[in-house]
């Protein structure tokens, strides 16, 4: 028995001393992934219109990013997105945009040998049925011999395409509070209207170049914005007077059947 | 025994297992000596692209060693007047020996200027930090707008009695060509340079009939004139005004609309210095400003002369009426919308900030030409009721009644300045009356073209302030401007100051150093 115990102790003792040893692993995991890096945290969502575009434009590409997992290596790697089908209004491939597997962008869907990152372009087709419809391109990274998912949050993209106006991402409560006020599709079309002639754009980067980096907005730029639409629209609205037309309003909706006028404001939400 | 065993088995264990902690700390302590830095004084001067600050410190070690090695940096003071947390400040590395001798390039406005001294032995480091002034010969003194010809052109008066001429002629070859109208300023005007950067600076705002010339005080050289200081197209038609700091932006007034330029680099908020278009009342209604305007608490009153209403700009741009009605509802004898008249003369008097700043408007009636009238009102941003305290008919044996120069003694005392058949008059708005004034030293028969209460009280250097009544004549070709203290009212002796050069002076600025976006500085 005495022997037993002063065994364990010795053990225990040679435990003890080895608990002083701390093995650090290294790096071993040996299937490489691929994550999807996003603009913003979570936000997966682009809007695309060729509502802007000249008619003979029929291409528009989005261009998104992924990183890899695991071990930078010497050589090309491909890697395979696919279309995650299930919306109700899913783009078609081939229709709404150049498939993922089609070899005019499945060729760039590479990361170069050495790199962990980088962006590939995602097609998008303006088709006649898009002009009154928004439809949706959600697609995630498949699996292949070089790559697979990642973690799961960054593995989807969505991509709406449309040939209608859509809210711009970037006419947000930034650009409702300096100076443009509530989103409505008949004021979007007013403004694009009223800036046609000056080769401006009322689109994402208009707004972004006003709000984006809300901590350095310029207000005299911003105001300059408000006010340029205020004119144009009292300019607008003494022409309908004069044509016996009411004021510009949105469309009609269920709450209020007059359509609300359209107005520019500035600080407020 | 068995526990004993048992027990001395556990201390074996325990002494073991902390066997294997090693304690590393160093244990030979060394006194670190402390290096100090003596000699400099708190502040200095100098003057850009002349001088070369030499400085020259005491640095010593307590332990005695002296291997040390310096570097001097430079950088813009956080938060004055030409810096923002918007523009990255970087410090600029100036020298590498204790004795500085450093040829002075930097723009006008406040630095840091900090010595490095470094143990090379143990890496302790002490750090000194002095604060520079540059300045160049553009910074401080009195800009004298004056007409030429029929043109316009700024002069200079420096406090050491040492002046500037024809500014605008030196620099663009030519006077600007038309009579000139206001001069204004902002002590921290920021815009875009030419390298597509902010930039922010002391700016002077020179209007005449038909241009306008925003000028660098830093060089004088032009940030942006009438064809280039919008955002979008270039009105036409437009005659300018003045121009000014109004808190969160530069305004710009003219007679076709007021225009506000948001930005305060003070707050970080920065922006191009240009305008858009003209402000509206209630986002739709237009307006006619007269010249005339007064700034109190960050704002801008004037009248509209398209509905004959007294309006203001407030400190972010925004355009505000006043109602006819009191607190209570109630009509008063005077509306001030609609009114007739036309304004001659709007000046104001006590300024001080969250205290009451009374407005005087001098109309003429719109039927007769020798009746005029003095409305007191209550220039309060935070009253939206009718603003008139009360409306006298001037005497119709007063001179007011045919005088062309006007003025205020905008700080305390409640009384105005007029000309009137090139004699100066004080009016006393409490009682009514008017009284001949003949200030000590000033040459009879000289045309009066400016009168102005003219002061600054906030610089940094109390001797530096004053507040005088200022009187420009013009006689021969030649302008002398007449600087008077001020007693009771009434120029007090013989002028503090004399200035004297070619043209006509139609107004005047004074610039200071130490001004900031906040400074109270007077207006029109």
């Amino acid at each position: 028995m005495k022997k037993i115990k002063t065994y364990i102790l010795g053990v225990f003792l040679v435990f003890a001393f080895l608990a002083c040893e701390e093995e650090m692993d290294v790096y071993h995991e040996s299937i490489d992934r691929l994550n999807f890096i996003y603009e913003e945290w979570s936000d997966t969502l682009l809007n695309r219109t060729f509502v802007f575009d000249d008619k003979t434009r029929v291409f528009d590409t989005v261009w998104v990013e992924v990183a890899t997992q695991g071990f930078v290596v010497d050589h090309d790697r491909p890697f395979v997105l696919e279309q995650v089908m299930g919306d109700t209004n899913a783009a078609e491939a081939g229709v709404h945009f150049i498939a993922f597997n089609d070899s005019q962008v499945s060729s760039h869907y590479v990361v170069p040998a050495g790199a962990n990152e980088v962006k590939v372009p995602i097609v998008l087709k303006r088709d006649a049925s898009l002009k009154d419809k928004e439809l949706t391109v959600r697609f995630r990274i498949g699996n292949n011999e070089n790559f697979s998912s990642g973690y799961p949050q960054y593995q989807e993209r969505v991509i709406t395409v449309t040939d209608m106006l859509v809210q711009p991402k970037y006419w947000n409560m930034y650009a409702t509070y300096y100076f443009a006020g509530k989103y409505g599709k008949v004021k979007h079309q007013f403004m694009i209207d009223v800036t046609r002639d000056m080769g401006i754009k009322i689109n994402d980067d208009f707004f972004y170049e006003l709000v984006g980096d809300p901590s350095s907005v310029d207000m005299g730029m911003t105001d300059y914005w408000f006010y340029f639409f205020t004119y144009a629209l009292e300019e607008e609205n003494a022409k309908r007077a004069e044509q016996g037309l009411d004021v510009l309003r949105e469309e009609p909706t269920t709450s209020n059947p007059e359509g609300e006028i359209v107005k520019f404001t500035r600080y407020e939400f | 025994m068995k526990k004993n065993y048992i027990m001395w088995f556990a201390c074996l264990i325990g002494l073991l297992i902390t066997a294997c902690y090693d304690d590393k700390g160093n244990y030979d302590y060394k006194e670190i000596g402390e290096i100090r830095i003596e000699g400099l004084d708190e502040k200095y001067e100098c003057v850009a692209f002349q001088d070369v600050l030499h400085l020259e410190p005491n640095v010593t070690i307590t332990d005695g060693t002296s291997d040390l090695e310096y570097f001097w940096t430079i950088n813009l003071t956080s938060g004055s007047a030409t810096s923002s947390e918007q523009i990255k400040i970087e410090l600029d590395t100036i020298g590498w020996e204790r004795v500085l001798d450093y040829p002075i390039t930097e723009k006008a406005g406040f630095y840091d200027v900090t010595l490095w001294a470094k143990n090379k032995e143990n890496g302790a480091t002490s750090i000194e930090t002095v604060s520079l002034s540059v300045v160049t010969p553009f910074s401080e003194g009195f800009y004298l707008l004056k007409e030429i010809n029929g043109e316009t052109d700024i002069d200079l008066h420096l406090r050491d009695g040492s002046y500037v001429m024809d500014i605008l002629k030196s620099k663009d070859g030519q006077h600007m060509p038309a009579a000139p109208v206001s001069i204004g300023l902002d002590p921290s005007y920021c815009f875009v340079n030419a390298q597509a950067d902010y930039e922010i600076t002391k700016a002077l705002f020179i209007c005449t009939e038909n241009d306008v010339r925003i000028s660098n005080v830093e060089d004088m050289s032009v940030i942006y004139t009438y064809n280039t200081m919008f955002l979008g197209e270039v009105p036409t038609g437009e005659k300018p005004y003045y121009m000014w700091r109004n808190f969160y932006g530069v305004g710009y007034v003219c007679d076709q609309g007021i225009y506000f330029s948001t930005q305060a680099p003070l707050y970080d908020l920065l922006g191009t210095g240009k305008f858009g278009l003209p402000a509206l009342v209630n986002e739709s209604e237009k307006t006619k400003p007269n010249f005339y305007g007064v700034i109190s608490n960050g704002c801008w009153f004037f009248f509209d002369e398209l509905k004959g209403r007294l309006l203001y700009l407030d400190f972010n741009g925004s355009l505000h009426t006043f109602s006819d009605t009191d607190k209570e509802g109630k009509e008063q004898p005077y509306p001030i919308n609609g009114i007739t008249h036309k304004l001659k003369f709007f000046g104001m008097n006590y300024i001080a900030v969250n205290k009451e700043t009374n407005g005087y408007a001098l109309f003429e009636d719109e039927n007769n030409a020798n009746k005029r009238y003095i409305y007191e009102l209550n220039l309060s941003t935070s009253n939206i009721y009718n603003p008139i305290k009360k409306v006298t008919e001037v005497s119709s044996a007063s001179k007011l009644n045919n005088a062309n120069l006007f003025c205020t003694y905008e700080t305390t005392t409640k009384v105005m300045y007029f000309v009137a058949n090139n004699q100066i008059y004080m009016y006393d708005l409490e009682q009514n009356t008017e009284e001949l004034i003949v200030p000590t030293g000033m040459a009879t028969g000289e045309e009066i073209t400016y009168i102005k209460n003219y002061y600054w009280t906030e610089d940094t250097d109390e001797k530096d302030n004053f507040n005088y009544l200022v009187f420009a004549t013009y006689q021969n070709g030649k302008y002398k401007i007449y600087m008077y203290d001020i007693l009771g009212g009434k120029p007090n002796g013989s002028p503090v100051r004399i200035l004297e050069g070619e043209g006509k002076v139609v107004s005047m600025r004074f610039i200071d150093k130490s001004m900031e976006m906040t400074s109270t500085i007077p207006a029109l």
